[in-house]
């Protein structure tokens, strides 16, 4: 035997647990006549020693008599409620956190899926539902989208109390918005030639001071950004970016987008 | 309900004990938990180096089976491993929580109380001094080893496992757990080295 063999050994050996006896004996044999080896035989049976020492010490070591209460309570409610559900026979038993893990993950392939077939049935209801944006001089920047697409605000809808009269604040509001945007001879110049949509209200609240003081701000945006928002554009080329004018109020808020080709 | 007769006899396995209990049994309950609580706490102790926290580990896995304890499948091993697992996986997952926090030395005070009271009603209180010393020693360069070696250590040398019922514990090959613990083994024998040089150095300066 030589030191490499003697040291695959070496822990078996100091712990007597080395089942081949003439292994066993071949390794002694070894480590009489090489004293590197016999150091780490010695080393390793004081280990070993101190290890018994310290399994005999924590081995008399039991959990407090409270948490065996507790827990036996917990059967005694369990009596008083029998599970009705019939025990399975045969489960996966020994990896209880992986099992927790794949449950974890089948959860969240449920919760990705529902999330796509509810993104994909609103872009498809979308499509299918909105009509072209009315621009000024008539033309389209969209596939068709209703009119009152263009006129429903851009908040969350489940956020309304009740669809009904934010409707009404909402014409009542793009009305508004077209009066001030008469008021803007100067951008109306430039927009007479260009298409331009109509505005579409990005805020609820209605502040006629600051729209009369307001000012348009013209902006380069991405079209992905506009979809976000509900602006009825073709979803194909949302890695463009469009020409859009922000209404901005003199308080500093946006009331109203519109798209300009 | 059960036959209360079956309790004359204790020779029920593991895994009729577990059955009771899930029915609502609570003598086959103290029977299972006297049997393999100890182990549990123990196990969890050695891992762990603390008291409190093998009490909730103790607590926790024998809720989760109270709880799951119908996941049990006999055909993949007995009932002892079972527990064994999710002592495991319950104190790993504790002590990666608890190493963001700086630990109290409250109770490394409370034991080393108690340990003067349990030397000095020792017969021969230098030997027991001695022996506490050794043992405390070991326990400290065990919970220095990174955690897959410590429970390697704790279920083959400590709970005096098989190689093949630890590697079915941890839920690694054989080989794995053979390997983990040769090094294991070594660094022990580094850090107990330098523990008694330090404390032959200090005798001699004394």
């Amino acid at each position: 035997m030589n030191c490499r063999e003697f040291n695959e050994l070496l822990n078996e050996l100091a712990s007597d647990r080395l089942p081949d006896a003439l292994a066993r004996k071949r390794a002694l044999v070894h480590a009489r006549g090489c004293e590197p080896c016999a150091r780490q035989l010695a080393a390793q049976r004081a280990l070993s020693a101190g290890l018994v020492e310290f399994a005999e010490a924590t081995g008399m070591e039991l959990p407090p008599l409270r948490i065996k209460q507790q827990l036996r309570a917990a059967v005694a409610e369990r009596r008083a409620a029998p599970v009705l559900a019939p025990i399975p026979a045969t489960v996966l038993a020994f990896k209880p956190a992986v099992k927790a893990n794949w449950q974890r993950r089948a959860l969240a392939v449920a919760a990705a899926l529902l999330l796509l077939f509810t993104a994909s049935l609103l872009l498809w209801r979308q499509a299918h539902e909105v009509q072209p944006a009315k621009l000024a001089s008539g033309a389209t920047l969209a596939p068709p989208a209703p009119p009152e697409v263009l006129r429903a605000p851009l908040v969350d809808e489940a956020r309304a109390p009740d669809r009904q009269p934010r409707a009404q604040l909402a014409q009542h509001q793009v009305a508004k918005l077209r009066s001030v945007r008469r008021a803007h001879a100067t951008v109306t110049a430039t927009a007479e030639q260009e298409l331009v949509s109509e505005f579409v209200p990005l805020t609820l609240a209605t502040d006629e001071r600051a729209l009369a003081n307001g000012t348009l701000v013209r902006l380069e945006v991405p079209r992905a950004r506009l979809i976000a928002m509900g602006l009825p554009l073709r979803v194909e080329a949302d890695r463009e970016t469009v020409n859009a004018e922000v209404m901005l109020g003199d308080n500093g808020v946006a009331y109203a987008i519109r798209v300009v080709r | 309900m059960t036959n209360p007769s079956a309790f004359q006899s204790t020779s029920l396995s593991d895994e009729a004990l577990l059955r009771l209990t899930l029915d609502g049994d609570e003598q086959a309950f103290d029977l299972l938990y006297d049997r393999r609580a100890g182990a549990v706490y123990q196990f969890a102790l050695r891992m762990s180096g603390s008291n409190a926290l093998a009490e909730d580990v103790t607590q926790d896995v024998f809720m989760a089976l109270l709880r799951r304890g119908q996941l049990f499948d006999p055909a993949r091993g007995t009932v002892i491993k079972y527990l064994l697992g999710m002592t495991r996986n319950r104190v790993l997952t504790l002590l990666q929580r608890e190493n963001n926090f700086v630990p109290l030395q409250e109770e490394e005070g409370v034991k080393e109380t108690a340990l003067a009271g349990r030397v000095a009603a020792e017969a021969d209180p230098l030997f027991a001094l001695a022996r506490h010393e050794r043992i405390a020693a070991v326990r400290a360069a065990i919970l220095a080893l990174p955690l897959h070696y410590r429970e390697v250590v704790a279920l083959c040398n400590l709970d005096e496992m098989s190689y093949e019922q630890a590697a079915s514990v941890i839920g690694c090959p054989v080989g794995t757990v053979r390997s983990r613990l040769n090094r294991a083994r070594a660094l022990l024998v580094e850090k107990l080295q330098g523990v008694q040089a330090v404390a032959r150095r200090v005798a001699v300066a004394v």
